[in-house]
This record gives structure tokens, C-alpha cells and sequence, in this order.
């Protein structure tokens, strides 16, 4: 009895948003006092149709960018990482992955914002993948740090004198062993660039409108019907992502 | 067939190995006895080519080993631990080193199937290496090794986690193996009766320094191998059972 | 050869990655010092101690940076209080369908969005002041209990809270699992120690030793939090990251107070994290 109390009143304060998110969608003229709307519409949603629809732009404009910082930060994260595992100084720079991770996104934003201004970069997608590398590659690598441990070392030679050459024994051995890692800082890295709001808007002023802009701007404007699209069209990769692979969303640190 | 001469190997000021000689004749096995931390590992590794000597030679039947990368050597290197690839079935993890030798299907197949028969693996064949015991495992990873037809196999300690009964079975199989594919191989160990149980020659290491043995007499009469003192313990108390 | 090669390609690997996490950020520190100072910047004019005098008159970073710590203290006390009383008082609850799986479902919610969903729901003219108005408990918007924007911050606690809650459980159910907790309860409870004290004494104790640098990097982050309080909170007082952001966003005659707030949270938050580091170091387990 107990138990189902507080599973009922988990589920409502969980589901609550969603049921929200989706009355707003779909709602038309609904306005204090109104509990229900008065009238639904698909307009909104529409809107999604149209040729050259804003939400699906941002929606693209924010796939790419994500995808982009989740493929760079996990890559050069486990080439960091083993450089990282294999220096003499690997707890110091482990240390230092925790700075720009450490500290507020939007914070990290303003203190580099003069060199991405200088750079040439300011108000560009490439700016802003620049300033989520700087969170999300320190993240990937403390992430993978623990791949390179003694063991991967010693498969990798073992596979060396099975007769494998330095590239072979990376691509069949190493890269396959640490596949669910990979998997996991992808999707991670990718969540982190896609639920970002602050460090994007403030390096591109604005101007690279993600879906998390557009809804900023949206609320701004007082479009609730549009806001309410661009929130659940952020939510359907998360619980995509959700649907694949529990760890995507949640990995234990350390 | 193998010949060692005046290694030395140190990391920073810590000497490792110290003028490490030895001959190995083909199809006899090595036992080095000596405890951790006495170099071993360090020799086997510079043997397979996976760390670089400060000083000496190694010659293999006659021709320099140290310009090789160790995918070239066809010495494999086995440790305590298993290691088999846990993306991979049994067949496949014995099958490794022949795909990476782009070896034909049908031939990979035939002789991967015999060595699977040889060490009583066959039912295991398509598991996944977390599905096996410790002891299968280890004859996978020994599957594995030999299946490249090895100029030499190196063991550290490879049964040394493994419990009593089934390290008995692999030392049986391990000398059944050595025989059928006359194997030359140097086994290193911390337990003197494996030791004298695997090894057709005897060497002692301690503190990068290695000792070998003209006769398996030698290396019981040794003091350093604690072997006589152990037969004396066993005598005892055979003594006060009397 | 392919060894020296191997570890010219790591030490170059290295080298590019600290200029870019360390170098970047602590140029930007020293550029906001730089700028602070009439040093940097575009309107910079020389040096000038105007701006850190002027920080002695106007307070709104000291309470911007009070407010912050009262939100990112209430709001990790009150999460961990809620996952510390899941985890130890419906352990069975916690293992049954559909709760883990539950409990990532708010995770899908970027942290804006659920912003938009609370103001949504507790404004004046939310969805339960419509109810409340329905049931005839108020009679307008204004009657309506200030819950977002308003002046404790009580909306940007409940996201906050909201926002952390399920993912602490999820890490301190992990812990609990992993500690084999269940089976320290039974041999305590053979060494005669209540319930009450297994909780008191061995439980909490260890989850939250074990969780600590996770809670720390919470609370850090919520101390820095930017999309919520910028829907939920006020203009006064601000919480830190909107307090910087919009002094270097708007007006370039502001720019230098800008950078100064900038560099005295970057450096106050650095300090404050090297300090609670060493301390969990030293209660580690």
C-alpha cells in the first residue's frame, strides 16, 4: 500500500511535466481560469511541416552540433585519456580534466568569450562547438580514463605478439574492448551538448539558435504552443537514447 | 635455438635484470623459479619484444630478435591472467591469430577444430569467454597461443589463479601439449614443484640475476630453490606420524 | 623509432589538450583580471582600481553569491534528504518495477524545459493557481502564493531539486548495492544495533562518505546553475551565472564590472572546490 503511494505519487510528479508539455502543444486561446483548454489545434505542430520550418531547422541545427561535440569529445577523449594513463603525471592532469568540468558551463562561456570573439568564431557553430569541447572533452576523458588501465595494456600486447601490428591489435582488440565505453561517453557527450542552454547562447549571442534557444526565446515571447514543441522535441532523443541503453543517461563517476 | 647473452634492463636507477645468459635448446622448457619482483616478467617481455633491452643480445635459431616488433617474432606471450578477448566466442579467440594472418576460411575452421578437440573444448566452442571456468579459460588462452605455431612460448605464472586440482590438470595437459607439438617454451614459476614438474632444464632468478642449472640435481641441491628444506619439512612429519 | 614517434604523437596529444582545458580558461581568467582593471577589453583605457572600488558600494555580487549558496545548499540538502529516505526506508520499493527505471525519467528533461514546466504550473496564472481558482480557493492570479520568481527562490529550489533528486537515488542505490548495505544490516543487527542505528550509524555515514564527490560536484553546479534560475528567479537577487552573464551581455559600459564578477566567482568557486576536495579526500572511504 505503502509501496504504491509512492510509485502513484512519483509517476504523477514525473509525468506531470510531459502531460503539461503536451496540453500546451496542442492547446488554443487557454487562458486563466481555464483548468482544460477551451479549443485544441494541431497548429503548432504543423509548423513542423512547413517548408521552412524554424523547429526543424534548430532541431538539425542541434542533432549536428551535438552529434559533432559527442564524435569529437569522445574521440579525442580516448586518445587523451591513454596519453593521460601513460603519462608520469597522470593524476595531475586527471586533476586538471576536473577544471573546466568543475566549473558553471555559462561561466567557462564568458571568461573565454574574448578569444572566441578574437578567433572570429563568436556567433558561430564552430565557436560553440569549441566552448562544449572544452566541457565536454575534459568529461570524456575522465570518463574513459579507466579503459586504460594495466589490463588493456596487457591485451594489447598480448594481441601484439599473436602477431597482430600496432594498428591491427587498436582496431580488433583495443577499440572492441572498449566499445560499451565508447557507446556510453557518445551518448553522454552528445546529452550534454543537446541539453545545453547557457554556453551556447551567451558564446553565439543568440545566434545559433538550438532547440534550447528556441525555446528560451519562445517562452520570451510568449509562444507557449511553440515552446512546448521545441521541449518535446528535445525530449525524444534523451528517451530514445533512454530506450537503447539505460547508461546512456546515468553512469556512476569514478 | 634460443640465445640469450649479457641482458641488463633497469627503469630509472632500479636495476631490473643484471648479465641475464641462457641457452635453450629446441623442444625443451625452461622452468625459471624465482619469486615476484625478481625480474621475470621483465625478462619474458624483453624476450617477446614488448620492452627494449639496455644491453645484450637475443638470437633466435641463429638470427638477431631485436630489430623485430613482437608481430613478428612468433613468440607468444602468455600471463597469469587469461585474457581472452571477451567480444569474441572461444572459436574466435583461437581463431585470432590466423584471421590476423589472413589465413582461408576452411583451413581456420579445420585447425581451429582440431585444437578445440585437442584441449577438450569443442561443446564450449561458441560461448562467450565469461561462460567458462577458470581452467577452460586458461586452455583457450592456451588454444589460442599455439594455433600460430609459436618458435617459442613464454608463461608467467600462467596457472598461478587457478586452485590446486585444476593447476594439477594444466600442468598434465601443459606437458601432454608440449609433447605433441614439441613445444620449446620457458615456464616461470614461484612454485618449485611446478617447477620440476613442467621443466626439462632448471634456472633460478633473484634480484635480476639468473642462475641455470647443468642437471635437475643442481637445482634441488640449491638452497636458494628451498626444495630440500621442503623434502626435510614432509620427512618430518612423516617422521612424528610414525 | 615507433616508441619515440608513439610518445612524440601522446606528449603533443597532451600538450594540445592542456592548452585547451587549462590554458583557455585561465587565460580567460587572467584576460577578466586584465579587464577588470581597465587593462582589456574594448574600452579599455588603462589602468584603473575604479571597478574593484566600486565593489566595496555595490553589494549585488556579495548577494548574488549569498543567494546562490542558500539555493545550492536547500536544494542538495533537501535532495539528499529524499534520496537518503528512499533508499533506506523503500528498499523493496526501490528494486520492484517500474521504479529504476522511473527514476531516469526525469533525466530526459533538460533543465530548461523543466523550468518552463514549473513556471508553467506555479505562476500566478499556472495551472494550479487555475485549479485553486476552480475550487474557489483564490480569486485571482494575485491571490495565487508567489512559488516562481519569487524572492527565496523557492521555484528555482523545487527545479533544482526536481532536477537532482532521482539521480542522487539512482547513485546512492547504486552505492548501497555495491556496499552490500543489506548484508552489514543483518551483521549489525547480530551485533545488536537497532534499525534506527544501522540507519544512524552505517548507512548514512557510508553513502554519503561514498557519494561525497559527486554531491560536491552537485552542489557546485547548482551554485552556478544558469537555465533555471534565469525562468524562475527575479532580477534581484540574482543567482551567480545570470549575474555575470547579463553584465557582459547588454551594456559595454558594464563590461568591466562584467569581468570582475567574472574572475571573483571563477576564482572564489576554484577556491571552494580545492577546499572541499581536501576535505572529502580526507573523509573518504
Amino acid at each position: 500500500m505503502h509501496s504504491r503511494l509512492l510509485i502513484g505519487l512519483l509517476m504523477l510528479l514525473f509525468g506531470l511535466p510531459f502531460g503539461l508539455l503536451g496540453l500546451l502543444a496542442l492547446a488554443q486561446g487557454w487562458h486563466f481560469p481555464q483548468a482544460l483548454p477551451p479549443a485544441y489545434s494541431l497548429a503548432a505542430l504543423r509548423t513542423l511541416g512547413a517548408a521552412d520550418s524554424e523547429l526543424l531547422a534548430g532541431l538539425g541545427r542541434s542533432l549536428l552540433l551535438a552529434g559533432t561535440v559527442a564524435l569529437l569529445a569522445t574521440a579525442g577523449g580516448f586518445g587523451v585519456a591513454r596519453a593521460v594513463a601513460r603519462s608520469r603525471w597522470s593524476r595531475q592532469w586527471e586533476a586538471a580534466s576536473y577544471l573546466p568540468y568543475a566549473l558553471p558551463p555559462v561561466l567557462l562561456a564568458t571568461l573565454v568569450q574574448p578569444f572566441i570573439i578574437r578567433l572570429q568564431l563568436s556567433g558561430s557553430g564552430g565557436g560553440v562547438v569549441l566552448g562544449l569541447l572544452l566541457v565536454a572533452l575534459p568529461f570524456a576523458t575522465l570518463l574513459l580514463r579507466s579503459f586504460w588501465s594495466v589490463q588493456a595494456r596487457e591485451y594489447e600486447q598480448l594481441a601484439r605478439t599473436l602477431g597482430c601490428s600496432a594498428r591491427q591489435a587498436f582496431g580488433r582488440v583495443l577499440l572492441p574492448l572498449a566499445w560499451p565505453l565508447l557507446r556510453t561517453t557518445l551518448f553522454q557527450t552528445f546529452l550534454l551538448a543537446w541539453f545545453d542552454f547557457g554556453l551556447t547562447n551567451v558564446l553565439s549571442v543568440g545566434k545559433v539558435r538550438t532547440l534550447t534557444v528556441q525555446v528560451f526565446s519562445y517562452v520570451g515571447e510568449a509562444n507557449t504552443a511553440l515552446a512546448a514543441v521545441a521541449s518535446l522535441l528535445l525530449v525524444l532523443p534523451p528517451a530514445l537514447l533512454l530506450g537503447l541503453n539505460r547508461t546512456a543517461l546515468w553512469r556512476r563517476p569514478g | 635455438m634460443l640465445e640469450v647473452s649479457a641482458l641488463a634492463k633497469s627503469f630509472g636507477s632500479q636495476s631490473v635484470l643484471r648479465d641475464v645468459s641462457l641457452t635453450l635448446p629446441a623442444g625443451e622448457v625452461l622452468a625459471v623459479l624465482g619469486r615476484s619482483g625478481g625480474g621475470k616478467t621483465t625478462l619474458l617481455k624483453i624476450i617477446a619484444g614488448l620492452e627494449a633491452p639496455d644491453a645484450g643480445t637475443l638470437h633466435l635459431a641463429g638470427h638477431d630478435l631485436r630489430p623485430l616488433p613482437p608481430n613478428q617474432r612468433q613468440l607468444v606471450y602468455l600471463y597469469q591472467e587469461p585474457l581472452l578477448f571477451p567480444h569474441l566466442t572461444v572459436f574466435e579467440n583461437i581463431a585470432f591469430g590466423l584471421r590476423i594472418r589472413k589465413v582461408a576460411n576452411g583451413k581456420i575452421t579445420q585447425q581451429v577444430n582440431q585444437l578445440l578437440d585437442e584441449l577438450d573444448l569443442r561443446e564450449h566452442a561458441q560461448k562467450a569467454p565469461h561462460q567458462l571456468s577458470g581452467g577452460q579459460r586458461q586452455r583457450v588462452s592456451f588454444g589460442r597461443a599455439l594455433i600460430i605455431r609459436p618458435r617459442l612460448l613464454l608463461l608467467d605464472e600462467p596457472f598461478g589463479n587457478l586452485d590446486a586440482q585444476t593447476r594439477a590438470d594444466m600442468q598434465q595437459l601443459f606437458l601432454r601439449v608440449r609433447q605433441q607439438h614439441q613445444m620449446t617454451a620457458i615456464f616461470v614459476t614461484h612454485d618449485s614443484r611446478e617447477a620440476l614438474t613442467v621443466g626439462s632444464r632448471f634456472a633460478y632468478l633473484e634480484q635480476g640475476q639468473l642462475t641455470t642449472f647443468a642437471s635437475k640435481a643442481d637445482f634441488v641441491r640449491d638452497a636458494r630453490t628451498n626444495i630440500q628444506q621442503e623434502v626435510r619439512f614432509w620427512e618430518s612429519i612423516s617422521r612424528t606420524e610414525n | 623509432m615507433a616508441l619515440d614517434i608513439r610518445r612524440f604523437f601522446s606528449t603533443t596529444l597532451l600538450g594540445g589538450y592542456g592548452l585547451l582545458v587549462l590554458g583557455l580558461p585561465l587565460a580567460g581568467l587572467g584576460y577578466a583580471l586584465l579587464g577588470s582593471l581597465g587593462l582589456a577589453g574594448p574600452l579599455a583605457a588603462g589602468f584603473t582600481p575604479r571597478y574593484w572600488l566600486a565593489l566595496g558600494a555595490n553589494a549585488g555580487l556579495l548577494y548574488s553569491a549569498l543567494f546562490s549558496t542558500w539555493v545550492a545548499l536547500v536544494s542538495v540538502g533537501v535532495s539528499v534528504a529524499l534520496a537518503l529516505s528512499l533508499v533506506l526506508r523503500a528498499q523493496p520499493t526501490l528494486r520492484r518495477w517500474p521504479l529504476p527505471g522511473l527514476l531516469y525519467v526525469p533525466l530526459l528533461l533538460p533543465a530548461l524545459v523543466l523550468a518552463f514546466c514549473l513556471f508553467q504550473l506555479l505562476s500566478g496564472a499556472g495551472w494550479l493557481a487555475r485549479l485553486s481558482y476552480g475550487l474557489e480557493w483564490i480569486g485571482s492570479p494575485a491571490d495565487f502564493p508567489e512559488l516562481v520568481q519569487d524572492s527565496a527562490g523557492l521555484g528555482i529550489i523545487l527545479a533544482q531539486v526536481l532536477l537532482t533528486f532521482p539521480f542522487l537515488t539512482l547513485l546512492l542505490q547504486a552505492i548501497y548495492q555495491e556496499s552490500r548495505l543489506d548484508e552489514l544490516r543483518q551483521l549489525s543487527s547480530t551485533l545488536g544495533a537497532s534499525a534506527g542505528q544501522f540507519r544512524g550509524r552505517v548507512a548514512v555515514p557510508l553513502l554519503l562518505r561514498r557519494a561525497a564527490p559527486t554531491l560536491l560536484l552537485n552542489f557546485i553546479a547548482t551554485l552556478g546553475a544558469y537555465d533555471v534560475p534565469l525562468l524562475l528567479g527575479r532580477p534581484h537577487p540574482q543567482m551567480l551565472s545570470v549575474f555575470v552573464a547579463t553584465r557582459q551581455q547588454f551594456d559595454l559600459r558594464e563590461l568591466p564590472m562584467g569581468y570582475l564578477a567574472g574572475f571573483l566567482v571563477a576564482l572564489g568557486l576554484l577556491a571552494l572546490i580545492g577546499i572541499l576536495i581536501k576535505l572529502t579526500r580526507r573523509h573518504a572511504l
